[in-house]
């Protein structure tokens, strides 16, 4: 477990970044009552926890779902539904102990079976569910994925309210996944009664049920009379679907709307309005936006190169295009989740030094290369043309190459296709392998569908990775990760640019919606004024 | 003419044909790959592979078309990529909404345009009848997306008078009606008014005031009947557009009808639902002017035989 030390600093980390933001007024306890007013740009494919992998429509699933485990105010894990849990000290094995009295919103008692009903549910491929991936760990998982098994042999409920999962090999990062939100508890016999159509028959474990689902026009959820936590202050939620960032803000103004998303020239306008300042929160992201420099490909396949392009990028500037929420990026993981490290290098704003760096590099003038970037995001289209124009000052001639998003994804993850572009990660889970060896570690590098777009390999690297991979202590992975992140950055296979922070709108009768570093905001412990 | 119907429905049947293919070679020339779409960024391979065998992605593109044909003739559209929603479903359950903005936008239009198109005629050349034009011709040429959000930011965000967006009575009806018809009513006042004019000038009218009946009802009961019958005709055309889905208006009012629903389904790359909006829109469209063909040779028998 981390040290007493080691809390603090998080604290304060996370607290430099959300601290700034002014609080929601907290000016009443917490009452039940009220209709809580949201709306979405666009519906989603689903809210069922097992297709849904978003992180706008995951406040939404938690108010219907609910699993082992959630985060504290912070980024510690407790249990949720789970009484208590005990993982074994090779890392192997873990056991839940069901709260009694969770009931689902039909009235049944939720039990351990269901769990792993809902784990195989989500490993067999036919529910195309994008959390299968992160569930391969448990053991027999691979086999009853490929249809080797008809059930996964490291799962079983020995009675009702005990569930125990054995995994293949030890992963620290396990108990994250078990907070994310295809773990939730789903109602067995329903979902084998609807099948494909258990969505629009959704029932979960959570404090609301669905009363009302209108495909792309509205939801309304009411209260799970069964429910048996404290949260869930408001009777009922309405939700309503097509309105836009900028109807969002009017309609926040207005008071038609408790809670909105605004695109940053209203959120810039709420900021600089003194009567409209204390709607506007600002939510600092796991985010990490990045310009990768293919290691693979000249002429990023030499270091010098990296860090002239380092140094040509002025990233203070392509915040300001970003609307001036967030901040630079100081590293890969992001500040906010929360993690700093005192020892990377930093490459600050000098196109001098940057041709000085080319100039050693033997490398003559012009460079030419492509930039890869998504089209349809307006931002990456300006980011885009702001680092063409910092290349062309330093002697790189960048040729733009604008994408549709699927077609981005799959060239910037295909070997030797794209030397650099713009691109980011959000974290699935507050630790620092999200990032690291997610997306750069050499041992993952495939010649398709690769996460690593850098293609960037240093066994060094690698084997700090490794040994945090196999590693159960807190406070050993912190440096691990903190001596392989000041390597990345050494070799520069990504320009961090920006940490993204969102800011949203919250209506003064709303109260206790606060920034959490992991789900970004909440609604189940929201309270409205009569 | 029961020849010359077949005929007009044998040209119908082949322009959505015409239609489908187009729209079909358009979505398979756009690059991407639809099965990340569907199951997003982060699915696995093996994922990727059951949705690509779901919706017969990995089929050459004619055994597609063909598919689409084959459901089409048993009246399936498909489903939506995005939400697995039946497409005729998503039509069906919009069009009300759409048909509601649509009828309430023609009644807004038609209770100002006839009053003024018959004022103007009978005042014709006055400063009036020129002030009529100077408007008609600028709300002609307002672009739709800005006057909608204009009446939004003004009319209800700034003045509450009216809800800023949303569907939940006819109230948030008025604005997005209102919209259409402003567009809407400089035209159908100038048509109104031409048709008039003629009216006015024909041996009948005259012979009417000869008989010494009133100004009043020879301008309604003789000349705006008449006038009327070609505006009826065009009114049916815009009617049918309407029902296509107002992209724009239903946008920025966030009216839950066709038109978001067309919008979004682009912005997704959501196959089935562009194709079945995009040829919901071409049949009403189609099917009017084969209505509004067979009704002008009713109205008018000089057109039998012609054609």
């Amino acid at each position: 477990m981390k040290t007493a030390a080691n809390v603090l600093w998080l604290l304060a980390a996370w607290l430099g970044t959300a601290g700034l933001a002014p609080a929601s007024p907290v000016a009443t306890a917490p009452r039940r009552g009220g209709t809580l007013h949201l709306a979405t740009p666009t519906d989603w494919r689903s809210l069922d926890p097992v297709i849904a992998f978003d992180a706008s429509s995951t406040p939404l699933q938690k108010l219907l779902f609910r699993g082992l485990l959630n985060y504290d105010a912070g980024i510690n894990l407790v249990p949720d539904q789970a009484s208590d849990w005990q993982i074994s000290p090779d890392g192997l094995t873990y056991t839940f102990h069901l709260r009694p009295g969770v009931k689902f919103a039909h009235g049944r008692e939720v039990e351990a079976a269901d769990y792993v009903f809902s784990f195989e549910r989500v490993l067999d491929p036919k529910t195309a569910s994008v959390g299968q991936t992160y569930l391969l760990d448990i053991a027999g998982a691979e086999e009853f994925s490929l249809g080797k098994a008809p059930h996964v042999s490291g799962l079983s409920a020995p009675d009702a309210r005990t569930l125990v999962i054995r995994l293949r090999k030890p992963t620290f990062t396990f108990r994250y996944i078990l907070a994310m939100n295809f773990t939730d508890a789903l109602p067995r016999e329903l979902v084998t009664q609807y099948g494909a159509d258990f969505q629009y028959h959704m029932v979960g474990s959570g404090p609301y049920r669905i009363k009302e689902w209108r495909r792309h026009i509205g939801y309304r959820f009411e209260r799970n009379p069964y429910y048996s936590g404290a949260d869930g202050y408001v009777d009922a939620v309405d939700l309503m679907v097509g309105a836009d960032a900028a109807l969002q803000a009017m309609m926040v103004e207005r008071g038609d709307l408790d809670f909105g998303q605004p695109s940053a020239p209203d959120a810039l306008r709420f900021a600089h309005d003194p009567r409209l300042q204390p709607w506007l929160l600002r939510v600092p992201t796991s985010n990490t936006d990045y310009f990768f420099l293919n290691t693979e490909m000249a002429p990023f396949d030499n270091v010098l190169v990296r860090h002239a392009v380092s140094h040509a990028i002025n990233r203070e500037r392509l915040l300001r295009l970003a609307g001036g929420f967030g901040g630079v990026a100081p590293g890969i993981v992001p500040p906010a989740m929360p993690w700093t490290n005192p020892g990377l290098p930093v490459y600050e704003y000098n196109p001098e030094k940057a041709r000085a760096l080319l100039r050693e590099a033997g490398k003559g003038n012009p460079l030419r290369t492509q930039l890869s970037f998504i089209a349809t995001r307006p931002l990456d289209a300006r980011l885009a043309g702001a680092i063409q124009e910092d290349l062309r000052v330093v002697g790189i001639e960048a040729e733009l190459q604008p994408l549709i998003y699927s077609s981005f994804e799959v060239k910037v993850a295909t070997r030797r296709s794209a030397p650099c572009g713009i691109w980011g990660w959000m974290q699935d889970y507050p630790d620092a392998s999200d990032f690291l060896e997610v997306l750069l570690s050499g041992d993952r590098i495939t010649d398709t569908e690769c996460n690593n777009v850098s293609f960037y390999k240093n066994p060094q690297v690698d084997a700090l990775l490794g040994r945090a991979g196999k590693s159960v202590a807190a406070d050993e992975r912190i440096d691990l990760f903190r001596q392989a992140e000041r390597l990345v950055m050494a070799d520069a296979p990504w320009v961090p640019t920006v940490n993204e922070v969102i800011p949203i709108l919250v209506n003064p009768r709303l109260h206790g919606c606060v920034p959490h570093p992991v789900w970004l905001w909440r609604f189940e412990n929201v309270w409205l004024d009569p | 003419m029961i020849t010359r119907l077949l005929s007009r429905l044998g040209w119908s049947v082949v322009t959505l044909f015409g239609t489908s293919l187009l729209v079909f070679f358009l979505l398979n020339a756009v690059p991407g790959d639809v099965a990340r779409v569907i199951a997003g960024p982060k699915a696995s391979k093996r994922v990727l592979e059951l949705v690509r065998e779901r919706y017969h992605l990995n089929d050459p593109w004619w055994r597609r078309l063909g598919y689409f044909y084959a459901g089409l003739a048993h009246g399936d559209v498909g489903h939506s990529f995005v939400t697995d929603q039946p497409v005729a479903q998503a039509i069906w359950t919009r069009l009300p909404t759409t048909s509601a903005v649509a009828g309430l936008a023609v009644v807004f239009w038609m209770t100002l345009a006839v009053p003024l198109g018959v004022a103007t005629a009978q005042y014709r050349g006055s400063l009036f009848d020129r002030g009529a034009l100077v408007a008609a011709t600028f709300t002609l040429s307002l672009p739709a997306f800005w006057l909608a959000r204009m009446l939004q930011y003004w009319l209800a965000y700034r003045l509450h008078w009216f809800p800023v967006a949303g569907f939940r009575s006819i109230y948030h009806l008025l604005l997005p009606a209102a919209t259409l018809a402003i567009l809407a009513i400089g035209y159908y006042a100038r048509l109104i008014h031409t048709n008039m004019v003629e009216v006015l000038h024909s041996p009948y009218v005259t012979a009417a005031r000869a008989k010494g009946q009133t100004e009043t009802r020879v301008m309604f009961h003789h000349a705006l009947r008449n006038a009327l019958i070609p505006v009826v005709t065009i009114l049916g055309m815009d009617v049918a557009g309407l029902l296509g889905g107002v992209m724009f208006t239903e946008n920025v009012f966030a009216i839950p009808g066709l038109g978001t629903l067309a919008v979004q389904s682009v912005f997704n790359l959501d196959v089935p639902v562009i194709m079945g909006t995009v040829l919901f829109s071409a049949t009403i469209v189609v099917a009017a002017n084969l209505v509004v063909d067979v009704l002008y040779q009713w109205l008018d028998p000089r057109i039998k035989g012609r054609g």
